[in-house]
């Protein structure tokens, strides 16, 4: 960069060229000076070798070759560019000139100037063997030309190549191999000036870049989730390190050291560029992956090689500058046409450093002409363009984070508030919520009181029903039971008549003996009258209180008469219902049972409710069963020290295991609809309970089942 | 004429009853009675006293054998000669009457026994 503003501020144009003329002695003409000044150009020979001699004006040149040194190395004869070699030129200078005029020299080698024989200037030192020589660089310090009253001068110019320049690529310092240049001296502090401002604009801008480097790695420093910052602080420094290399060029110095500065700048600039195509990305959001690092990789070899190999052309590199630009450039317009935000900033950041180029440049070839300052501010902007367009940007960036920040905050406090606000409504919509439950759920349990109690009374109506139920199971069972009696009441009546009569005919015969005897029978006849009476009464009054609503007053009772008179009322019940029924009865009593106390007609219920079961149970079995099937019923009693146990059992069908934890609940059964209530059992089991008893049930399908009444002693 | 008659209930105060009702025949030696408080009893009886047995009045409903199935039993164990069986129940619908009179009952009386009907039939038969 450095060297093609150098390069394009020395370089000699064709306008300068045209104000010097050459006369028939081939001496250049110069009789009038503009602000530009006058190039030596052409008019010069040349000869290797070295004598003192060549500095004299009266030395006679014809045999030197003609040269233009105000070319750059590169495109003078290889001859030149080895060791020390001379160069003279006559020049025709009109007084008013001379005495106006200084002397400008931008050199590659190290040089001495002789006016008419006169050393007037050295610029480095010429040694043999040349390898010692070593250039020095000055262009800005006048060189005064010595007071004469002549006007024709000869210009001798001793020069040695310094071998330490080669060490860079010569393409990059296209300077004039030897360029001399009358300036009047107010154009020369003009330029010197210009310069300065040059200087100092370079110094201002790399603090400028240096403060946003500082700014922003602190903020990076601080927000590391950032990482725009970073690598902006990198670009910033960079860029602010270039333009520092910039001041040390100094234009006064040893050439290889100003080469060697303008070489680091060339790479510090890249290296910055670099950064700055990654800030922007990375502001961006644009992810190009590896492909990034390896086109830094690439183009920091390509610029190296560019500064260090000779040869290649100097558009590599500055085509590489320029690419990187084109690059950048086109992401911030990417970023415009994708509407990122703040994406317009850096835009116009990168479109006026471009269009400041273009002036720059247009300026530089001679193309258009502005001030000078303005001049300086196009070069500033160049450099600071960008640099403020991406601070700006980060900065607003910042900012907007702040505000977004404030937002979300102020978002969260009023989501916060609108929270509790709505756990509040939410706390008395429950409260209200709960009363309002509390109040269904009082209703509901009113309700369901009432629902009990209905229940309650619908139970009490089941029972009822129940025991009517098995009341007219036991009605023809109770018919046939009095029957019976009845029968032997009437007969035994009837032959105690007889017997009567006839007592009374063997009293009148005398027979005292036949009428004791008749009697004895008719007082057993009526003991028999006496007992079947009261059997008759006990099965009545056994129905009245089966029927009844139980009294639950428990009295001792003798569980031996209980169970048989049920089971008679059960059987011959069974089998004025269905003829075909039968079944053989065993009874096995236990002889010493203790009275259980207990309510009798709830006991009664019970066993009935058993027996009733077990007939059932054979009767069923009988149906579908061979004709060798017996029907059996077993009854037995027994006690141990607490409990009397009164077990039924069956050879019917059984009980199987799934039903047989059903057999006790409510309404369970098994008979076909409208033949039994599902109730027995469950009552029975209400009862034994009431009773402090137990239940239990032994089954085996197609075998046996037994009923183990346990009631407490 | 000696009559051995056989009769068959399982309540144990018909056989005072008989006795009672029956002490002139008895007296006279024109029956004797014998008597069994069920069906299964009865045959055992009759195991051993068979030739002896002409008549057999035996109760229908009876816990274990029933009447209806002694008769059975009996006409199928003694064909000669073939005991006169005489059936009572207290249930004296048609239906058991005619399973009575199916499986070969001679007679069929309801409870309450009418003993001087009885006592014709008796006669009627012994004189048969």
């Amino acid at each position: 960069m450095k060297t093609l503003l150098l390069f394009v501020v020395c370089a000699i144009s064709s306008v300068t060229f045209a104000s010097a003329q050459t006369d028939t002695t081939g001496a250049i003409h110069i009789s009038k000076l503009p602000a530009q000044g006058v190039w030596l150009i052409k008019g010069w020979k040349f000869h290797t070798g070295d004598d003192p001699a060549f500095a004299n004006p009266g030395y006679d040149d014809q045999t030197w070759q003609a040269i233009e040194p105000a070319k750059d190395i590169t495109k003078l004869p290889a001859r030149v560019q080895r060791g020390i070699g001379w160069m003279r030129i006559k020049i025709h200078v009109s007084e008013q000139v001379w005495k106006s005029a200084s002397l400008r020299i931008i050199n590659v080698p190290a040089i001495e100037i002789y006016i008419d024989g006169q050393l007037i200037c050295k610029r480095g030192i010429i040694n043999t063997p040349p390898k010692t020589a070593r250039s020095y660089f000055n262009h800005l310090d006048p060189i005064a030309l010595p007071a004469s009253q002549k006007t024709d001068h000869v210009i001798a110019v001793r020069y040695c190549t310094d071998s330490g320049l080669t060490l860079f690529n010569q393409a990059l310092f296209p300077f004039p191999f030897a360029g001399l240049q009358f300036l009047s001296t107010s154009s020369f502090s003009t330029i010197k000036q210009h310069f300065w401002y040059f200087q100092i604009s370079d110094i201002a801008s790399a603090s400028v870049l240096f403060l946003l480097a500082i700014f922003h790695f602190t903020l990076y420093k601080y927000n590391r989730i950032n990482k725009g910052n970073l690598y902006f602080a990198a670009y910033a420094l960079f860029f602010g390190l270039y333009l520092i290399t910039a001041y040390t060029d100094n234009f006064d110095n040893y050439t290889d050291v100003f080469r060697a500065g303008i070489a680091l700048g060339d790479l510090l600039v890249i290296i910055s560029l670099l950064f700055c195509l990654k800030a922007i990305l990375t502001l961006f959001n644009f992810n190009p992956g590896k492909f990034l690092g390896a086109f830094a990789v690439v183009t920091i070899i390509v610029i190296l090689a560019w500064l260090f190999i000779d040869g290649i052309p100097e558009l590599v590199g500055y085509g590489l500058f320029v690419i990187i630009l084109v690059i950048e450039l086109w992401l911030a317009i990417k970023a415009v046409w994708l509407k990122k935000r703040g994406a317009n900033i850096i835009a116009v950041g990168f479109f006026a450093g471009l269009c400041c180029a273009i002036v720059y440049a247009l300026v530089n070839t001679g193309q258009i002409y502005i001030p000078f300052f303005l001049f300086l501010a196009a070069g500033s902007v160049i450099v600071l363009g960008p640099v403020l367009a991406i601070s700006i940007y980060l900065g607003r960036e910042f900012a907007l984070d702040g505000l977004l920040l404030q937002a979300k905050l102020s978002q969260v406090e009023e989501l916060s508030a609108k929270n509790i606000a709505q756990e509040q409504e939410k706390q008395l919509l429950l409260e209200k919520q709960n009363e309002l439950l509390e109040r269904q759920v009082n209703a509901r349990t009113a309700d369901l009181n009432q629902s009990l109690n209905n229940l309650k009374a619908t139970q009490s109506q089941l029972i009822q029903s129940e025991k009517m139920a098995s009341l007219g199971e036991l009605t023809a069972g109770i018919a046939h039971e009095i029957q019976n009696p009845l029968n032997f009441v009437n007969n035994f009546s009837e032959v105690n008549i007889e017997l009567i009569n006839e007592m009374e005919t063997e009293m009148k015969n005398g027979d005292e003996e036949e009428v004791i005897a008749i009697l004895e029978d008719i007082k057993q006849n009526l003991e028999k009258i006496s007992h079947h009476g009261k059997r008759a009464d006990g099965i009545v009054k056994g129905m009245l209180q089966h029927s009844r609503a139980s009294n639950d007053v428990k009295e001792p009772t003798d569980i031996n008469n209980l169970a048989d008179e049920y089971l008679r009322l059960a059987y011959h019940g069974l089998r004025a219902k269905d003829k075909t029924f039968n079944s053989e009865l065993i009874v096995n009593f236990s002889g010493d049972l203790p009275l259980v106390n207990s309510v009798p007609q709830d006991i009664g219920r019970v066993v009935l409710n058993l027996f009733t079961n077990a007939f059932y149970a054979v009767h069923q079995k009988q149906k579908t069963a061979e004709k060798a099937y017996q029907p059996t019923v077993t009854l037995s009693t027994e006690s141990d020290k607490t409990h009397v146990i009164i077990r039924v059992k069956d050879n019917g069908n059984g009980i199987p295991a799934n039903v047989k934890d059903k057999i006790m609940q409510p309404f369970f059964t098994t008979k076909p609809t409208g033949e039994g209530t599902g109730l027995g059992l469950s009552m029975s089991y209400e009862i034994v309970k009431a009773h402090n008893g137990s239940i239990e049930v032994e089954s085996v399908v197609g075998e046996y089942t037994e009923f183990i009444v346990k009631i407490p002693v | 004429m000696h009559m051995k008659i056989l009769v068959v209930d399982d309540e144990a105060d018909v056989q005072p009853l008989f006795i009672q009702r029956f002490r002139k025949e008895i007296k006279n030696g024109d029956f004797d009675f014998s008597f069994a408080l069920s069906g299964e009893e009865a045959l055992g009886y009759l195991e051993e006293h068979h030739s002896e047995v002409i008549l057999i009045l035996s109760d229908i409903n009876m816990p274990g054998m029933t009447g209806i199935e002694l008769l059975s039993r009996i006409r199928q164990s003694y064909e000669k000669p073939p005991p006169v069986v005489m059936m009572i129940t207290a249930y004296g619908d048609d239906e058991n009457r005619h399973q009575a009179m199916e499986k070969g009952a001679n007679e069929f009386l309801t409870k309450p026994l009418d003993f001087n009907l009885l006592k014709e039939k008796l006669n009627t038969f012994i004189h048969d």
